[in-house]
């Protein structure tokens, strides 16, 4: 298969689950007991049959369901997702800011998990086996057992404690003023990174002992180079592939984890509006927002599917 | 918050299977001198005996109830009566995480009891029968899967409301489709085994031949995930009660201990630090079997 044809199906294969994830968020949110008209009313009583069925042909209650996410699905085709039912902004201002600090704190945490497993995992695969080694999975499994929440609780109350003024957790973006930005976003990314540099201390190790056995390396080491050159130049660049793949592959756990940490920290992401408006019961506003992290979810998985093949040509034929 | 739970590196046919078998005819004092090799697995193990422990023997060993109050002993420290200190309605906080780790436990369990029960039936049915069937299973499949975890549970709690049985339901939704691929690819590889064409040509029913041998040979690479998958269970109904979308209170989950005692954390520290501990610590123990049973099974991450 050519790299064309690959890309080509990879996409198509992306369109019956992006309907499905569609299909599912319009559901969950139109199952829950109540419609959006009663939402909005609330307990008010000075509403009369004529202005509810007014109101809900509005907002196309009145129609069947399956017309409700045609519209809404093409609406969402135009890019339009629609207005938030308690602040009246459109959805897609609110996401768009919210996408923003979530993205920060993941990629920030993305760097501080490889700069934390990299030097880990390369140092534990060179001096492989007996004590070193099952410290490393004792820590990396205890890393991956604490909730991130509490973890984050933790911090909080040492950093209060101890380091006060890193203790300020008004957001100010990262354009306005980097370096307060990154003074309140280092602790979400450190909790949120632990976790991720956990696994990806244990997969750098795999990937370096299977690199470090390759005829490649002992040429390399016969032509009398330097072990720390060897080990940067030709083991440590080869064992990134799978590394980086594992990234690709915990972009949704790192999406998720992002939802619990910003809720932790109250950082205005997209964890933090999602349950506000679940709080607020501003359904559209939460419909949206889980169609539209799902879908970029998939969309950096494709992504990251398709930079692997480009990279390892032997993938498109498998 | 799949972590640890690695569906792909399972290759979509052909699992090597023999990892587990290799090591079955040892019998049990093999397996005693495997544990003893495995200092970690034990450890882990004790954890989970623990933990196991303090769930069912929960209502025995806790000294009060945990919703009594005791107005006159309202956030006391640790000590004394109240091993643990009280919570900020004179509740014995020790007897709260027993109870607490009741909840989370049967969650745990009991969601992954289901997950594996349809994700295991589900992926076999599509592996063994392909076709449109298996195309169609595998396609709900991918779609559940490529939600992050916790915000398709944030969805699915919304849309169910916060009781026990729902956070379970909510949870074992998530597993489904990682149980279906697991199985899927173990039941392709088996069924071409020579038994079970053997099976077939002795006239055995469909039925037959995926009850009695497809099934129980494709089992254990599913099995192996038991410890881990019930390990991030228990971390999601964890993070949805902080979320506020787990069980509703007065009964507390480790997760619910949390958040109920997260108002309190600088003046009154114990009341986030022992359930948090009780939480990971339980947790840890699943992990450390669990990555020891996977280790079995996949020769790739197996340490050298």
């Amino acid at each position: 298969m050519g790299m064309r044809t690959y890309i080509i199906s990879r996409l198509l294969l992306t369109f019956p689950t992006l309907f499905g994830i569609s299909v599912v968020a319009f559901l969950t949110i139109h199952l829950i007991p109540g419609n959006i008209v009663e939402v909005m009313l609330g307990t008010r009583s000075d509403v009369t049959p004529q202005q509810i069925a007014q109101l809900n042909s509005v907002y196309g209650i009145d129609k069947p369901l399956w017309q409700q996410y045609a519209t809404w699905a093409g609406n969402v085709l135009h890019g339009d997702l629609g207005f938030s039912l308690r602040t009246g902004l459109p959805v897609t201002t609110l996401l768009g800011s919210a996408l923003q600090v979530t993205g920060e704190l993941t990629l920030l945490a993305i760097i501080l998990a490889l700069l934390i497993a990299l030097p880990l995992g390369t140092y534990s695969a060179v001096r492989g086996g007996g004590l070193g080694d099952s410290v490393g999975r004792l820590v990396s499994l205890l890393a991956l057992s604490i909730p991130t929440f509490w973890l984050g609780t933790l911090l909080i109350l040492f950093v209060s404690l101890y380091i006060p003024w890193l203790s300020s957790f008004t957001f100010v973006p990262f354009f306005d003023n980097p370096i307060k930005n990154l003074q309140i976003m280092i602790l979400p990314a450190a909790t949120l990174a632990l976790g991720l540099a956990a696994i990806l201390m244990r997969m750098t190790r795999a990937a370096m002992l299977d690199v470090l056995g390759k005829d490649y390396l002992r040429t390399a080491r016969a032509k009398g180079l330097r072990s720390s050159r060897v080990l940067m130049k030709h083991a440590l660049r080869n064992a990134m592939l799978p590394v980086l793949t594992i990234i690709g592959l915990q972009v949704g756990y790192l999406v998720g984890g992002a939802v619990v940490v910003e809720n932790v920290f109250t950082l205005p992401g997209v964890g933090r509006l999602v349950v506000q408006g679940i709080e607020q019961r501003d359904y559209p506003l939460v419909q949206s927002i889980v169609f539209v992290v799902a879908a970029l979810v998939i969309l950096i998985n494709l992504l990251v599917d398709l930079c692997y093949a480009w990279i390892d040509p032997r993938i498109r034929y498998s | 918050m799949r972590g640890l739970i690695q569906e792909s590196v399972i290759p979509d046919e052909g699992l090597p299977l023999d990892g587990l078998a290799g090591r079955a005819h040892r019998g049990p004092r093999g397996a005693l001198s495997w544990l003893r090799a495995n200092l970690l697995t034990g450890f882990g193990g004790v954890l989970l005996l623990v933990f196991f422990g303090a769930g069912l023997l929960g209502p025995w060993l806790e000294a009060h109830q945990p919703d009594t109050l005791y107005p006159l002993s309202v956030l006391q420290a640790p000590g004394g009566d109240f091993p643990f200190g009280t919570d900020d309605l004179g509740r014995d906080l020790l007897s709260r995480i027993l109870s607490g780790i009741r909840v989370s436990l049967s969650i745990g369990v009991g969601s992954i009891a289901v997950s594996l029960a349809a994700g295991a039936g589900l992926g076999a049915l599509a592996g063994y029968f392909g076709g449109w069937l298996d195309a169609l299973v595998m396609r709900v499949m991918d779609v559940i899967v490529a939600f992050p975890a916790i915000l398709l549970a944030i969805a699915l709690m919304t849309m169910l409301g916060g009781s026990l049985v729902n956070v379970a339901l909510a949870i074992a939704i998530i597993y489904v489709p990682i149980f279906a691929r697991i199985m899927r690819a173990s039941v392709l590889s088996v069924r071409r085994e020579q038994y079970v064409e053997a099976a077939e040509s002795l006239g055995a029913g469909h039925a037959r031949i995926l009850i009695r041998h497809v099934i129980p040979n494709s089992a254990s690479p599913i099995l192996v995930q038991i410890s881990l998958a019930i390990s991030d269970a228990i971390l999601i109904e964890a993070a949805l009660s902080y979320l506020g979308l787990g069980v509703n209170p007065p009964t507390p989950s480790l997760g619910g201990l949390l958040i109920e005692g997260q108002g309190f954390m600088t003046t009154q520290p114990w009341m986030v630090i022992y359930p948090g501990l009780a939480l990971t610590l339980g947790v840890f123990g699943f992990n450390l079997v669990g990555d020891s049973l996977r280790d079995l099974l996949d020769p790739r991450q197996r340490r050298r």
